[in-house]
C-alpha cells in the first residue's frame, strides 16, 4: 500500500493524523502538524460501571428527593420510557460535602469522595438510548445501533501504541457487559485497532506459553524458521509483507517473556495490593483489575478499559441494573469499587502518572429519581453523573446540574458526543478531523455532533 | 497491491513504507477541496433554494456563478448585507471560510460535476454497459490479456514469465477451492503434457464442492453473516439461529452455478418463488435488538436492508441518503425512500414485542407442498381426536358421577394428583444436544428458559459460562419460575430422602433458592450463593402412596437463573442413575421434571377442586366433564389417558390415532424453520401491510416529508418500479437483475476480480461512488460484465475466463522494471502473492495432516477442535475473540467489501503454542514418520506436501541437522516450523 492508497482510504485530507499509528511509536513524542490540540493525557482508563448506575444515590445529591419522597414528579416525563415508573423515591443514603472544593458525594463512595478535589463530577450528562445495548453502544462508539469504531480504537488509529510488545487497547472485563465485541470492536479500521478482552484475570492472554517444546527447543525452532523464511524471501525480493511476518515471531517470541510481567499483580508489594483491596473477598476482583489496569498503563497502554461486572457474590452484564434491590445491591457495588477506584487515584498521583492519565468513571445512563417497584430504579438517559480525574482535568469541579429532581440535565448539558469530543482533545486529537473514509464517507468519532467542554479542562 | 503488511496498533511492526509522493497539482488540490470543502455545503445549504428545482433570486449554485454573484454571496453569507444566506441560520466559520475562499477564486464547478454530485447517468460506471472492443495487442493470447497489456505497454512493461507448473496449480488450487493441491495432483498436472491440461485442472476445481465452500465464504462477507448475534443467546427466537440454512443455499447455489440473476432474485424474494430461506440475506443484519424505541428498530431494520442490497448488488451506498441528498454521489434521499418503502412493506420480526423486550425474529416454517397438505389434515384429525376425547371424557365422567352416587370413587389415586397437587406440568420437548455437544440430552418447558439437562458424557462438559459435571442432572430455572424435580411414592411408608446442590454457573447469575416440598408443604428451604454448594441434605418423610415429593430450584434474586447440578435419592431410587438411563425424558419411573411456573387455574377449575374437596364429587366430575377442552388440557384436569378411556371409546380413539402417526410420519418431528422476510410491514405495527413511505427528514422519522413511490435509484434508469402487488421486492429484485442495469454485472465481475487478485479494478468494490476509487482498467471492467451477460449469467464462466488468461498464469515474481514502474502492481505486471484468508488456513492446516473432514452443511460447529471446514464454524456477532477475528476474518456487524489484512504478534504465538497448532504439528509428524524411506524421503515429503515442491539440498541439510540436534521428538518441532513458514502462508 503507498501513501497515497493510505490518504486516501485513512481519512481525506488528514490522513496523517490516522498514519501516525503505523510510522511511529509514539504520536506525542513526534510532531503531529495537524494534531492542534496540545496532549494533556498519554493515556485513558476508562471504568465502566455496567448497567447504569444511579446518578441521585451517589454524586448527584437531590434534597427534593426527600422532601418530596414518594409524590409524583410535579411534571411530564419524556415519551421515551421502558416502563412506567411510579412516584419520587429518596435516596436511603446521605450526601457530606468533602474536601477543600466542598463537592457533596454519598457515603457509598467514602474512599472516593477522598480524592474529590482530583475530580471533575460531570452532573449534566445525556445519553439518546434508554436500553442498555443501545447506549452501551453510544458510550463506547457514539452510535446506538450500528457497527461503529469504539473510542479506544480510534484513539489507537489516532496516536499508535507506546509499547510494541503489548496490545494497545486492552479491556478488562470478567463477565461479558452488554452485547459484547461491538463496545471495543474496531468495526471499518483495521482489526489491530480493536480492543483486546482479558477476561480471564488468571490466564490473560492466549497462547503465551508453549506447554510442549521449551524456551531453548522454541529457540532452535525460530532459528531454523528464520532460515527457511530467508531462503523463501531471496527469490521474492521488495515484499514487505514477508519481512513483516518474520518479524511477528521474534515479536511473539519476545512477547512471552514481556506480557505476563505486565498483567501479573501478585509482583506488586504487599501494601500495594492491600491498598486496592486485594486482601478482602468484596474488593479484591474489581481491586485486581484496577491494579491490572495501572500496571497496563505504566507500561504505555493506550487504553484500558475496566468494566465492573463481576463481585465476590455475583457476575453480571448488568450489576449496575438495580431495576429492584436498590437498598441491597448499590451498597454492594459501591462498596466493591470504592477503595479499589481511590486506590488507583492515589496510586497514579504518587506515582506521578496522573498528570497525564485520564481516568473517566460512569456507565450507559443513569437511574430515575422515580420509583420503579418500591426498592428499584429504571433506566434514565436524560441526566446523569459521570466523572473525570487527571490528565488535563479540573480537580474538585462540580460541572453542569440537573433539575431539582435529578431528572433532566438542564445547566451545562454534557452529550456523549460532548464528552467523547473532550476526551480526544485531552489526548491531543480535533475530534472533526480524526476521520476514516469508508463506505464513502468520511466517519468521525462524533460523527457530525460534540462540542469540548473546555470549562472542565485543567 | 493494496495491502497493509503491518499494523501497529496490536502489537504490530516498524516496517519500511514505500512513501510515494501524492500529486501536488494545482488542479487536483482545487478539484479536491470543492469536493470536500465546498459541494457539501452547497448541497445541504443552498441548492434546495437555488438548485433545479427552484432558483430564488436568480441564482442557481449547483453550477459556476459570474464574479458578481460571488461577491454577492460572500456578503449574504458573511451576514454583512440585508441579504442574509442562508436564512435558517449563519453558517460555521470554517464554512464560511471555503464559501468565501471558493468563491473569491472564481467560483467555478469542475467540470464533470452536476447539481447531484458527481457525473449523473452520464459517467462511467453510470453509463450503459456496451462491450468494448480488446484493443489490438500482438502478443495478448487472450481478450482480458489485451486489455492488460495495453496499459502495461505505455509503460515499457509486459506481463512477467509463466508461473511454473507446480506453482500455478498450488495457486489456482487455493484460489477456486481454499485447499492445496495432494501431491499426487501436483505429480500428475506436472506430467500431463497434453495442451488442456492446465484448463483441466480448472474445470475439475470448479466443479469440486470445495468452490462453493471457498467462493461462498466470501458473499457471506457482503451479506454481514453470522450464525448468531450474541454470544449470551442460547438460539433462542430473537437470535438468527437458522441462518446457516441460507449459508447453505449460498455454497449450494455457487456450486450449482444458479445464474447470477437468479442468485439476486432469490435473496430479495425468493419468498415470492417459493424458496424463503435466501432471503436470510435480509434477516441476518445488525440493527440493535432490544431498543425500547420500537420506531427507531423499524427504521433501522429498513435501513439495514437498504444498505447491504444497495452495497451488494449495485455497489452504491446509498445509506448516506438516509438523512440527507448524497453529497457525492447521484442518490437522495428520495431514492433512499423509494427503496425503503419495499422494506418498510416487508416483515422479518411477526411482530413488535412490548416494551422492554427484544424482538424475535420471523420463524418461516419450511414445508414441501405434500407437508403441507399433510399438516392440514393433521389438525383435522387434532381436531376429530379432541372432539372423540370430549366425548369419552363425558362418558367416563358420567360413569363416575354413577359410581359416586353409590358411594365408590373410581381412579382415586389419578384425583389425588390432579386436585390435591394441582399438578406441575412436565417438561416436554426433548433435546439431543447442547451447543454443539452431543450427548448433553434433556427436555425443556415451553415457554421460559426452563430445562431439565442430563449429561450423559463421562466429560464435563463447558458450555457458554456453565458447566456440567460428567454424567449429571441439571436443573435450569427461568428468571420468574422455578423447576422441579419430582418423584412418586408408589407405596406409602417411609423413605429416607437424600439430595445435594451446586451451582454450574459461577460466571453467571447470582445462585439460586430451593425447596424440598411434599405436595403443597414446604419441608426443607435453603439459598445457594452463585457458585455455591449446599450440603448434602439428609432426612425421613413418610409419603403416602401416589402422594408426590418435589425438588425445586428456583430463580436467585431478580432477572437471574442458575444452572444448577443436583443429586437426589428416594429410598432405594437415584434420579441420576435413572436419568441417565433415560436421557430425553421429562418422566421415567417414579420420577418427572416439571415446570413449577404458576398454572392459571380458570374460576371453573377451582370450582371443580373445591367441590372435590368438599365432598361432592359427583357435582366436581359433572363439571369437570363440562370444561371447554383447552382447561383440561392446561388445568391437568381429565387426562386423555387410557385410564380414564371407556372400551368402546378406546377403539375408536385408537383407531383416529393411528391414522395421525401414518400422517405424523410424512411431517419432520422438528419443524424446519427458516429466518427470512416476509410480505407486508410488521403485523400490528404502524407499517403493517404495503405502502409507500415518506421521506424522513435528516433520518428522524418523527420529520416525515413527501411520500415517495417504492422504486429503485433514478440515476440508474429505476424510478418508481411496476408493483402490481405485494412489497416490491420481486420487481427490485428483476430491476437489479436485468441486463439493463448498469451495476450490476459490473459489480459482480469486480468482486469475482478482486478475489482472483486481491484487488478489484474498482479496489472498493461496494462503492463504485465517487469516494470509492478510480477504476484502473474501466475497459476491462465492462468487457467482463458483458461477457458475463453474454455467458447467461454463469459465474464459474468468469472465473475460467479470468484464470486461463496469462495475466493469471504468470510468475509472482517482478522485474526491476516492473517494481520501479508499478509498484503496487496495480497494472498487473506480475502475480500477486496473497495471504491465505482465516478459512484457508484453518483447512489447509487440517488438509496436510490428513485430518480434514469434507462433511458439508448443516448448524454451524462450536468447537473449532472438530475437523471440518472453516466456512461451518460458528461465527458469533457479539464475539470477536478467537481464531477467525484474530487472522482477519470478516466482521459480522458490517457488509465487508473486503478483508484487512493484519501481521500481528498474537498470530505467531497462536501458531506456536496453541493446542490447534500442536496438534496439527504433531499429526503432521505422524504422518511424516509413516511414511516409508529415509530421514531424506521424509524431508521431500514434507516439502511436497506442504509446498508442492521438492525440498533443494540446502533444505534438506537445514532439515537434518535440526533433527540431528533435536534428538526424539524432533519431527514434531521440525513440522510446527515449517507450517509456520512464510511458504505455507503466502500463495505465489
Amino acid at each position: 500500500m503507498t501513501r497515497r492508497e493510505m490518504l486516501k482510504n485513512w481519512g481525506t485530507g488528514f490522513g496523517m493524523l490516522g498514519l501516525a499509528s503505523l510510522l511511529s511509536e509514539d504520536a506525542l513524542a513526534a510532531s503531529s502538524p495537524t494534531a492542534t490540540p496540545l496532549p494533556r493525557a498519554k493515556r485513558v482508563i476508562f471504568l465502566f460501571m455496567s448497567g447504569g448506575p444511579s446518578h441521585v444515590d451517589t454524586f448527584d445529591p437531590k434534597p427534593r428527593l426527600a422532601a418530596e419522597n414518594g409524590k409524583p414528579l410535579p411534571f411530564a416525563k419524556p415519551s421515551l420510557e421502558r416502563t412506567k415508573t411510579g412516584n419520587l423515591l429518596a435516596s436511603p443514603w446521605q450526601f457530606k460535602k468533602y474536601g477543600q472544593s466542598g463537592i457533596e458525594v454519598s457515603e457509598l463512595f467514602p474512599k472516593v469522595a477522598e480524592c474529590i478535589d482530583d475530580i471533575c463530577v460531570i452532573r449534566s450528562m445525556v445519553a439518546d438510548n434508554i436500553n442498555h445495548n443501545g447506549a452501551c453502544l453510544q458510550m463506547n462508539t457514539g452510535e446506538q445501533a450500528f457497527s461503529r469504531p469504539s473510542l479506544g480504537s480510534w484513539l489507537l488509529y489516532g496516536l499508535g501504541t507506546m509499547n510494541r510488545n503489548l496490545p494497545g487497547y486492552v479491556v478488562l472485563s470478567p463477565a461479558q457487559p452488554a452485547q459484547g465485541a461491538p463496545l471495543w470492536g474496531s468495526s471499518f479500521l483495521p482489526s489491530a485497532f480493536q480492543g483486546t478482552l482479558v477476561s480471564d484475570l488468571k490466564n490473560p492472554i492466549a497462547n503465551l506459553t508453549n506447554p510442549r517444546f521449551s524456551a531453548q527447543k522454541q529457540r532452535e525452532q525460530l532459528d531454523l524458521l528464520a532460515q527457511l523464511n530467508a531462503l523463501h524471501k531471496t527469490e521474492r525480493l521488495g515484499d514487505a509483507q514477508l519481512e513483516g511476518r518474520i518479524q511477528s515471531f521474534e515479536l511473539a517470541f519476545r512477547m512471552q517473556r514481556e506480557a505476563p510481567d505486565a498483567f501479573d499483580v501478585e509482583r506488586e508489594s504487599p501494601e500495594t495490593k492491600k491498598l486496592y483491596g486485594l486482601d478482602n473477598p468484596l474488593t479484591e476482583t474489581f481491586g485486581r483489575q484496577c491494579l491490572m489496569a495501572r500496571r497496563l498503563a505504566e507500561r504505555g497502554v493506550r487504553m484500558v478499559q475496566v468494566y465492573h461486572t463481576q463481585t465476590a457474590k455475583r457476575a453480571s452484564c448488568q450489576l449496575w441494573d438495580q431495576h429492584g434491590g436498590l437498598r441491597a445491591e448499590l451498597p454492594n457495588n459501591c462498596a466493591a469499587t470504592d477503595q479499589p477506584i481511590a486506590a488507583l487515584l492515589k496510586d497514579l498521583k504518587a506515582r506521578g502518572m496522573l498528570k497525564d492519565t485520564l481516568v473517566v468513571w460512569g456507565g450507559e445512563f443513569g437511574r430515575t429519581p422515580t420509583a420503579e417497584s418500591a426498592d428499584g430504579r429504571e433506566h434514565h438517559p436524560f441526566g446523569f453523573t459521570m466523572w473525570m480525574a487527571g490528565g488535563g482535568i479540573k480537580g474538585g469541579l462540580a460541572y453542569g446540574a440537573t433539575d431539582e429532581y435529578g431528572w433532566h440535565a438542564v445547566e451545562n448539558k454534557v452529550h456523549v458526543h460532548d464528552l467523547h469530543a473532550t476526551i480526544l482533545h485531552l489526548m491531543g486529537i480535533d475530534h472533526t478531523r480524526l476521520t476514516y473514509l469508508y463506505g464513502g464517507r468520511n466517519y468521525r468519532l462524533t460523527d457530525v455532533y460534540g462540542k469540548v467542554v473546555t470549562d472542565i479542562l485543567a | 497491491m493494496h495491502r497493509i503488511a503491518s499494523l501497529l496498533g496490536l502489537m504490530a511492526l516498524p516496517i519500511a513504507l514505500a512513501l510515494a509522493t501524492p500529486p501536488s497539482a494545482t488542479e487536483q488540490a482545487t478539484s479536491e477541496f470543492f469536493e470536500n470543502s465546498v459541494r457539501p455545503i452547497l448541497v445541504t445549504r443552498c441548492v434546495s433554494c437555488h438548485g433545479a428545482t427552484q432558483q430564488m433570486g436568480n441564482l442557481r449554485l449547483d453550477r459556476g456563478i459570474t464574479p458578481a454573484q460571488a461577491q454577492k454571496l460572500v456578503r449574504a453569507i458573511g451576514y454583512e448585507a440585508s441579504v442574509k444566506m442562508p436564512p435558517s441560520g449563519r453558517l460555521s466559520e470554517s464554512d464560511r471560510a471555503a464559501l468565501t475562499r471558493w468563491a473569491n477564486s472564481g467560483a467555478s464547478f469542475p467540470k464533470t460535476s452536476t447539481s447531484a454530485g458527481r457525473g449523473g447517468s452520464q459517467s462511467w460506471p453510470f453509463t450503459p454497459l456496451r462491450p468494448p472492443l480488446a484493443p489490438p495487442v500482438d502478443q495478448a493470447r487472450t481478450d482480458i490479456d489485451a486489455f492488460l497489456l495495453a496499459k502495461l505497454h505505455t509503460l515499457g512493461l509486459t506481463f512477467a514469465p509463466p508461473a511454473d507448473r507446480r506453482t500455478l496449480i498450488r495457486r489456482v488450487s487455493f484460489d477456486l477451492t481454499g485447499l492445496p493441491p495432494t501431491p499426487e495432483k501436483v505429480e500428475s498436472f506436472v506430467a500431463d503434457r497434453r495442451p488442456d491440461a492446465y484448463e483441466r485442472v480448472v474445470d475439475e476445481l470448479l466443479a469440486s464442492p470445495g468452490y462453493g465452500e471457498r467462493w461462498g465464504r466470501r458473499w457471506l462477507d457482503v451479506a454481514r453473516y453470522a450464525d448468531s448475534a450474541d454470544a449470551r443467546g442460547l438460539g433462542g427466537e430473537g437470535d438468527i439461529s437458522e441462518a446457516w440454512r441460507y449459508r447453505d443455499w449460498v455454497i449450494g447455489a455457487l456450486n450449482a452455478d444458479i445464474p447470477y440473476t437468479d442468485f439476486i432474485r432469490l435473496q430479495l424474494a425468493g419468498d415470492l418463488y417459493d424458496d424463503p430461506v435466501p432471503t436470510g440475506f435480509l434477516a441476518i443484519g445488525n440493527w440493535g435488538n432490544g431498543d425500547a424505541d420500537k420506531d427507531k428498530i423499524l427504521t433501522d431494520i429498513a435501513d439495514d436492508q437498504v444498505d447491504v442490497t444497495s452495497k451488494a448488488f449495485l455497489g452504491l451506498t446509498v445509506g448516506c441518503a438516509r438523512c440527507h441528498d448524497h453529497k457525492f454521489d447521484p442518490i437522495s434521499t428520495r431514492d433512499y425512500y423509494s427503496l425503503a418503502g419495499i422494506f418498510f412493506s416487508s416483515h422479518i420480526l411477526p411482530r413488535l414485542t412490548p416494551k422492554g423486550q427484544g424482538e424475535v425474529m420471523l420463524r418461516i416454517p419450511l414445508e414441501t407442498p405434500g407437508q403441507k397438505a399433510a399438516q392440514a389434515k393433521l389438525a383435522e384429525m387434532n381436531r376429530r381426536l379432541a372432539t372423540e376425547r370430549d366425548a369419552a371424557q363425558k362418558a367416563v365422567a358420567e360413569k363416575w358421577a354413577q359410581e359416586a352416587k353409590a358411594g365408590r370413587i373410581l381412579d382415586r389415586a389419578k384425583w389425588d394428583e390432579f386436585i390435591g397437587v394441582g399438578g406441575p406440568s412436565t417438561l416436554r420437548i426433548p433435546f439431543q444436544r447442547l451447543g454443539d455437544v452431543a450427548g448433553i440430552e434433556g427436555v425443556k418447558g415451553e415457554k421460559e428458559a426452563l430445562s431439565a439437562t442430563v449429561n450423559t458424557t463421562a466429560q464435563a462438559q463447558r458450555i457458554l459460562t456453565f458447566t456440567l459435571p460428567p454424567r449429571s442432572v441439571n436443573l435450569h430455572p427461568s428468571p420468574t419460575a422455578g423447576v422441579a424435580a419430582i418423584w412418586k411414592a408408589e407405596h406409602s411408608g417411609t423413605v429416607a430422602v437424600e439430595a445435594s446442590l451446586m451451582d454450574a454457573d459461577p460466571a453467571c447469575g447470582d445462585g439460586f433458592a430451593w425447596e424440598l416440598r411434599q405436595g403443597d408443604v414446604v419441608l426443607e428451604k435453603g439459598k445457594v450463593e452463585n457458585g455455591g454448594k449446599s450440603p448434602l441434605l439428609k432426612r425421613s418423610v413418610t409419603v403416602r402412596e401416589g402422594e408426590i415429593l418435589l425438588l425445586c430450584i428456583l430463580p436467585g434474586g431478580e432477572y437471574s437463573c442458575d444452572t444448577t447440578t443436583i443429586a437426589w435419592k428416594v429410598g432405594d431410587r437415584n434420579l441420576t442413575a435413572d436419568a441417565l438411563a433415560n436421557p430425553g425424558k421429562g418422566a421415567f419411573g417414579p420420577w418427572r421434571f416439571a415446570d413449577l411456573g404458576a398454572i392459571k387455574r380458570t374460576p371453573e377449575m377451582e370450582a371443580v377442586i373445591s367441590l372435590w374437596k368438599s365432598g361432592d364429587q359427583t357435582k366436581a366430575l359433572n363439571l369437570a366433564a363440562m370444561l371447554p377442552p383447552d382447561q383440561k388440557e392446561k388445568g391437568g384436569f381429565l387426562p386423555d389417558s387410557e385410564a380414564f378411556l371407556m372400551p368402546e371409546a378406546k377403539a375408536s380413539r385408537d383407531a383416529l390415532e393411528k391414522e395421525r402417526a401414518a400422517l405424523k410420519a410424512q411431517i419432520p418431528a422438528t419443524p424446519q424453520i427458516a429466518n427470512g422476510i416476509a410480505e407486508g410491514g410488521v403485523p400490528g405495527s404502524q407499517h403493517e401491510g404495503i405502502h409507500d413511505v415518506r421521506v424522513h427528514r435528516r433520518g428522524r422519522y418523527d420529520n416525515l416529508g413527501d411520500i415517495v413511490p417504492r422504486g429503485a435509484p433514478v440515476v440508474l434508469g429505476g424510478g418508481p418500479l411496476p408493483i402490481t402487488s405485494g412489497s416490491g421486492r420481486r420487481e427490485l429484485g428483476q430491476w437489479i437483475a436485468s441486463e439493463k442495469n448498469p451495476m450490476t454485472a459490473r459489480v459482480i465481475a469486480n468482486r469475482i476480480w478482486q478475489g482472483h487478485f486481491g484487488r478489484g479494478i474498482v479496489a472498493t468494490p461496494s462503492n463504485f461512488g465517487l469516494l470509492g476509487e478510480k477504476p484502473t482498467h474501466p475497459e476491462l471492467l465492462d468487457w467482463l460484465a458483458s461477457r458475463l451477460i453474454a455467458d447467461g449469467w454463469s459465474l464459474k464462466k468468469l472465473h475460467r475466463r479470468i484464470v486461463t488468461s496469462d495475466a493469471y498464469r504468470q510468475s509472482s515474481v517482478p522485474s526491476k522494471a516492473a517494481l520501479a514502474r508499478d509498484p503496487d502492481n496495480r497494472l498487473l505486471s506480475r502475480a500477486p502473492r496473497l495471504r491465505l484468508e482465516s478459512e484457508a488456513l484453518r483447512d489447509s492446516l487440517l488438509s496436510v495432516t490428513g485430518k480434514l473432514d469434507r462433511t458439508s452443511g448443516g448448524m454451524a460447529f462450536r468447537d473449532l477442535a472438530i475437523p471440518r471446514r472453516t466456512v461451518y464454524a460458528m461465527t458469533i456477532r457479539s464475539d470477536r475473540t478467537g481464531f477467525g477475528p484474530l487472522f482477519d476474518a470478516a466482521d459480522s456487524t458490517n457488509s465487508i467489501e473486503k478483508r484487512t489484512i493484519s501481521t500481528v504478534a498474537p498470530q505467531a504465538l497462536y501458531l506456536l503454542n496453541s493446542p490447534f497448532a500442536l496438534e496439527q504439528a504433531q499429526a503432521l509428524a505422524i504422518r511424516l514418520r509413516a511414511h516409508p524411506g529415509t530421514d531424506n524421503d521424509r524431508i521431500d515429503y514434507i516439502y511436497r506436501l506442504l509446498y508442492s515442491r521438492p525440498p533443494t539440498a540446502r533444505e534438506i541439510t537445514l532439515g537434518k541437522s535440526f533433527l540431528m540436534q533435536s534428538g526424539g521428538d524432533g519431527w514434531d518441532a521440525y513440522a510446527q516450523v515449517l507450517l509456520c513458514a512464510n511458504e505455507f502462508f503466502y500463495v505465489d
